[in-house]
């Protein structure tokens, strides 16, 4: 166990360090200069050049590259041209929403996807079978914009089931006091209940945008995995010694199922995490999505940057933690090699 | 009284309605072990699969009837579990559950099948776990599969087989994945096993050395057919089909080649 | 005790093919009913044909038909935008470009990650190392984000739209070809025509290409669309295809404020093609996956 999670540590390490070398190099190699996008077309060379230096744009690329590890080992990402504040500050403020966001799309996805896809394994070739494939299908090809316009137009402009794209609350309610910066998570742990019942509803539509597309994922992995321990043959043990079918199920297919399904919920992440520019300015979200996308606006690269680099850092951090359940749960792991 | 009678039974591929198996008859009689002999895919294994009443997804038996001591069991559609049917497979290790640990896989099929409560379960295990020679049964029983030899896990195998107190054993390939030694500590423990409990045993193997130091009798299959059945001796000094003396043929030319080498 | 473990030979040659494609033989053979590839394919078929035949015989994409906000009718297909112009046709043109891009994207990443894989599984070492742990970086991104982070720095404009969204698919075509080339290389054959001098271009087009094609061309239709919906997705933020382009995802992010004030057709019907086209390409490769993916 404890080789196991070095080397688990150690390839994440590798791959964070690997991600900000990447994401620097996208950034400054490529075309397009932030300091001119910042100042317009009305602004001098001069006025340019003054800013380049300000930002230490200017400099060789080994000394900017030096800087900016040196930076973010301080967990100094640089500075936010577009607006002149710090691109931590901007992105670790807005954090908490889009965690939140994620969360609930995790849920949504798993409540969705988890029993759907048994369902199909269950009845492998036969109509519920069918029928769940062409969910996960469908839930796959809808572009994320499209499925949460429908989802606003049919539940918010004509069943008014659930509020508008206006945010995380209603217009004028102030959020509850911050522990977690989770508004639904903090007005419970503050007994703030009208809160907490507003939050959750803002919260539904676009969790359930970011969920449908990734429960179709989660469907497909959870039928291909129960299907392959089907086939194993442990199973054929349980059943031929008359174990009964639902326990087959429960304590040995999903059990050993959850091994794989655990490695592909990367998958899953990668849909959550993806997903969230889009959904967030279509729900008027104030995340770090939406910092994302007030920085495309501006074309303020350092900011982008610093964006990139943290969802990559919580794809790692995701990764990891999946890895290390994975090393909790299965004894071959847990305890390692053969004692014979 | 016969332990299983197995009459006309045939089985096909769904999708295609090609046959697998065509009218196989078997009989075998308490304490009696009884080999199924076939090269891969002539449908020893979906022989015994079917008696179990658990062939894999896609196929289909279309006729056939199976008695277990007397009573005819056809239409249980899960016959393992009232008819105290066992069985061992080839591979050990696969066939056991990877996340739970040995001694709790054997007293899950005490508790299902001797209707124990969870203590004295845990309790029956350890000691059939001692039954079938393992030494420290009380450790072993705290091991996962993976902790465990391949003979290891084919004893658990054979213990969660006893827990069934089964009338009829049915045993694929028991031998094939293991190592000389280990093999022949295995058929031990069977023939053994067998004359304690008067089980019946079918005993489903290519390997005519198995047969010849085990089988009572001995049955043939080739395409799905069954082309000879007979006492072991009388199969081996006068094979009735082409078949059985070619099979005869190629293994001992095997074993003259190894006596050379 | 005889030989253990050890096959008896084959009695027979016809023994060999045995089971279960032998006994089919005998039995009249049913061909695998396959709804979902054919679904697929004609879907993308029917698609094609209007992409190249359709623009002859709508509106224009600028043309404005008549008023604007007309809802779905006889005349108007899928109603009118706020311009006043043919959604429908707008729609029709919109194909070839949706498509061009979706199939040219997969094709780039399956050309530049084949060649990758093939190369780091022949050389292996450090080479292959180094291959592998970018693929991970790169893997460690959404698809979506590293081609949104890519195109502002390339510069926003249609083939460098192509460039980054391939490079953003790349990594599963490299760990596929890369597997395939690695047990590839291990066999006999494979050591057999190298030592006759051949070199390693061939043992990629002779022996790895062949191996992996099925693999490939599940992904391929699966990156396709994923192009397509994430095209849609970078119009929806503004960058890639812009406004007036006749392009389901800028159509409709366009329609989606419209959405919000009642004129759902907009944005639907776009979205709804997006849909459709994109479900075609799925179907495929589903089937060619097989029945357990």
């Amino acid at each position: 166990m404890l080789r196991y999670l070095l080397r688990r540590v150690a390839i994440s390490a590798i791959t964070v360090l690997g991600l900000a070398l990447v994401v620097f190099l996208v950034v400054r190699i490529l075309p397009g200069d932030a300091a001119a996008a910042r100042l317009g077309p009305e602004a001098s060379d001069a006025d340019i050049e003054a800013l380049r230096a300000e930002y230490g744009l200017d400099q060789p690329l080994i000394v900017q590259l030096g800087d900016y590890l040196a930076g973010l080992l301080r967990g100094d990402l640089g500075t936010a041209v577009s607006t002149g504040r710090s691109v931590s500050a901007e992105l670790f403020a807005r954090l908490p929403a889009s965690i939140e966001l994620a969360i609930a799309g995790l849920i949504v996805a798993l409540l969705i996807g988890f029993p759907l896809g048994m369902l199909a394994a269950a009845k492998r070739g036969r109509f519920p079978d069918a029928i769940a494939r062409i969910f996960a299908v469908l839930g796959s090809s809808m572009a994320p914009v499209w499925l949460g316009l429908l989802l606003i137009f049919g539940l918010y402009s004509v069943a008014h089931l659930f509020p508008g794209p206006v945010g995380r609350l209603p217009i004028g309610m102030a959020p509850p006091t911050q522990i977690t910066g989770l508004y639904a998570l903090d007005a419970v742990l503050t007994g703030n209940w009208v809160v907490a019942g507003e939050a959750l509803r803002y919260l539904a539509l676009p969790a359930l945008t970011l969920g449908l597309g990734a429960s179709a994922a989660v469907l497909k992995m959870v039928r291909s995995s129960l299907i392959a321990t089907e086939e194993s043959g442990f199973v054929r043990t349980a059943l031929a010694y008359g174990v009964p079918g639902r326990e087959v199920l429960w304590r040995d297919q999903l059990r050993n199922a959850m091994l794989q399904v655990l490695t592909a919920i990367g998958l899953v992440f990668g849909f959550l995490l993806g997903g969230n520019v889009i959904v967030e300015r279509l729900f008027s979200w104030p995340g770090v999505g939406r910092v994302a996308f007030d920085a495309l606006g501006s074309n303020d690269l350092e900011l982008l940057q610093g964006y990139a680099l943290i969802i990559g850092v919580i794809y790692i951090a995701l990764n990891f933690g999946v890895d290390l359940v994975y090393g909790l749960i299965d004894p071959r792991i847990r305890l390692g090699g053969r004692a014979s | 009284m016969s332990r299983l009678t197995i009459e006309d039974l045939s089985v096909e591929v769904a999708a295609t309605r090609s046959s697998i198996l065509r009218g196989v008859d078997l009989e075998i009689e308490p304490g009696e072990i009884v080999g199924l002999v076939g090269e891969s895919g002539s449908g020893k294994s979906m022989t015994s699969l079917a008696t179990m009443g658990i062939l894999p997804f896609g196929l289909r038996q279309t006729s056939g009837r199976f008695l277990v001591d007397g009573e005819d069991v056809t239409d249980q559609k899960r016959r393992s579990v009232s008819s105290r049917f066992a069985m061992i497979f080839q591979n050990p290790r696969d066939s056991l559950n990877p996340l739970m640990k040995v001694g709790e896989q054997v007293a899950r099929m005490v508790q299902l099948h001797q209707r124990l409560g969870r203590a004295e379960s845990r309790a029956e295990a350890v000691r059939l776990l001692g039954r079938v020679h393992i030494i420290a049964p009380d450790e072993t029983a705290r091991k996962y599969p993976h902790q465990l030899s391949g003979g290891m896990c084919q004893r658990v195998m054979v213990a969660m087989a006893l827990a069934c107190k089964p009338s009829l054993l049915i045993a694929d390939e028991p031998t094939t994945a293991l190592d000389v030694t280990v093999q022949a500590q295995i058929l031990d423990l069977i023939i053994e096993l067998t004359d304690e409990t008067r089980c019946g045993v079918l005993l489903v193997t290519h390997d005519l050395g198995v047969v010849a130091e085990t089988c009572d009798r001995v049955n043939v299959l080739y395409r799905g057919d069954l082309v000879e059945s007979g006492t072991t001796a009388r199969v081996f000094a006068d094979p009735q089909h082409e078949y059985t003396r070619y099979l005869l043929d190629a293994g001992r030319q095997l074993e003259a080649a190894d006596g050379a080498a | 005790m005889t030989a253990t473990g050890a096959q008896p030979p084959t009695f027979d040659p016809a023994l060999a093919a045995l089971m279960p494609s032998a006994s089919a033989s005998t039995a009249p053979r049913q061909r695998r009913r396959r709804p979902f590839l054919v679904i697929g394919a004609s879907v993308v078929g029917l698609l094609l044909v209007l992409g190249v035949v359709g623009p002859f015989f709508v509106a224009g994409p600028a043309e404005i038909v008549g008023a604007a906000f007309q809802p779905p009718s006889a005349a108007h297909l899928f109603g009118t935008d706020s311009f006043g112009r043919d959604i429908f046709a707008r729609s029709v043109h919109a194909i070839k470009l949706d498509l061009a891009l979706g199939v040219s994207v997969a094709l780039l990443a399956m050309v530049i990650g084949s060649a990758v894989g093939v190369i780091s599984g022949y050389i292996g070492g450090v080479v292959d190392d180094v291959v592998m742990r970018l693929v991970d970086i790169l893997m460690a991104f959404p698809g979506f984000i590293l081609a949104m982070i890519l195109l502002v720095s390339i510069g926003d404009s249609i083939p460098n739209l192509a460039v980054a969204l391939a490079i953003a698919q790349i990594a599963p075509f490299v760990r596929l070809v890369r597997a395939k080339a690695l047990s590839e290389r291990e066999l006999e054959y494979v050591t057999a025509s190298r030592v006759s001098g051949a070199g390693w271009l061939r043992v990629a087009f002779r022996h790895v290409l062949p191996n992996s094609i099925r693999p490939a061309a599940v992904q391929l239709t699966l990156v396709c669309g994923y192009s397509i919906l994430n095209v849609a997705g970078l119009a929806y933020l503004g960058v890639g295809i812009h406004p007036p382009t006749a392009e389901w995802g800028v159509m409709v992010a366009e329609g989606a404020t419209n959405m919000l004030t009642g004129q759902w057709w907009t944005a639907f019907f776009p979205g709804l093609m997006i849909a459709i086209t994109v479900m075609a390409l799925h179907f495929i490769g589903d089937d060619l996956a097989g029945d357990r993916a």
